[in-house]
């Protein structure tokens, strides 16, 4: 039996403490989806734990099938887009501290404007092209694992990744053509 | 393969979701049309572009513990609070007052004769 399973099966019969592995093993994870999907890094912390309590609630109607993992994204999905309305100003804070990696003062306040750019035309992206777009390209989801957790066809998953990059092409041609000229 | 059924390919080639011959078909066409190579490269450089936006995970841990055990509480406390209230509801049936006379002391006997002092 999967990992997730035992754990899950043991947090039915009150262990607490294999629930809070359950956490460990997937929160990493679910902060970062939620903090792409709402734009908001503060606010993903609070949708992750929310999405883990509506996990521990269902504990006793959970199936044994090896799939936590994209249930847990589902959930997160749900939450964050129940809080959609909620999102504050975006602030990009994390992504400008992220981008000050660079050593190069002016490689720091191109990267910084570059990760806002791909941040936004991330944001900017319908749904469920920019579910299937985050959990494929930054986390490394399979389509299968996409359709799974999004509970839909594989070619679905295809056809909305194919037109989230063909849109965030359009989005970023300034730094495409940018990119292409260096 | 046309180069329209490559470009519906292309996302799913660069992702390496196609194996087999659906990934060789797209590979030999790439090499044979220039415009389709471009296409494929700018949507690899859309990739590329899109790592820059990097954000971070945290430990939630010990805050989703904290909730389930403060959930917990409260139910606990719900729970007592019920029982409270059945428990106060039968004292106060015990203290409603009984006006029969005869209810009160149903083990007097019934006085028909005198009483002896023995």
């Amino acid at each position: 039996m999967h990992e997730d399973d035992t754990l899950m099966q043991q947090a039915a019969a009150g262990e607490v403490r294999a629930f809070g592995r359950i956490v460990a093993r997937h929160q990493i994870r679910l902060v970062r989806v939620a903090a792409r999907l709402l734009s908001d890094p503060e606010l993903a912390q609070d949708a992750a734990q929310e999405a883990f309590l509506r996990l521990w609630h269902m504990r006793h109607r959970y199936q044994p099938s090896g799939r936590l993992s994209a249930l847990l994204l589902r959930i997160t999905r749900n939450v964050c887009l129940d809080w959609a309305g909620r999102k504050e100003t975006e602030e990009w804070t994390e992504e400008r501290e992220a981008a000050q990696a660079h050593d190069d003062p002016a490689a720091q306040a191109e990267g910084g404007a570059l990760a806002d750019a791909v941040g936004r035309a991330v944001g900017s992206l319908p749904e469920p092209s920019r579910t299937v777009f985050i959990l494929s390209h930054y986390e490394g989801q399979s389509y299968a694992d996409i359709a799974a957790a999004l509970d839909c066809p594989l070619g679905t998953v295809a056809s909305r990744k194919r037109l989230a990059v063909e849109a965030l092409r359009r989005k970023l041609a300034h730094w495409v053509e940018g990119e292409n000229t260096k | 393969m046309t180069c329209a059924d490559a470009q519906a390919e292309l996302t799913a080639f660069l992702d390496g979701e196609l194996t087999g011959d659906a990934a060789a078909a797209v590979n030999q066409h790439l090499s044979a049309c220039p415009a389709c190579a471009r296409t494929g490269d700018a949507l690899a450089a859309v990739s590329h572009l899109a790592d820059a936006w990097q954000v971070q995970g945290a430990d939630i841990q010990s805050a989703v513990l904290t909730q389930i055990a403060l959930e917990d509480m409260a139910s606990e406390m719900a729970r007592l609070r019920a029982e409270v209230e059945t428990l106060r509801a039968e004292v106060a049936a015990l203290r409603r007052p009984v006006s029969a006379p005869g209810l009160l002391f149903p083990y007097a006997p019934p006085i028909s004769a005198p009483l002896h002092i023995v």
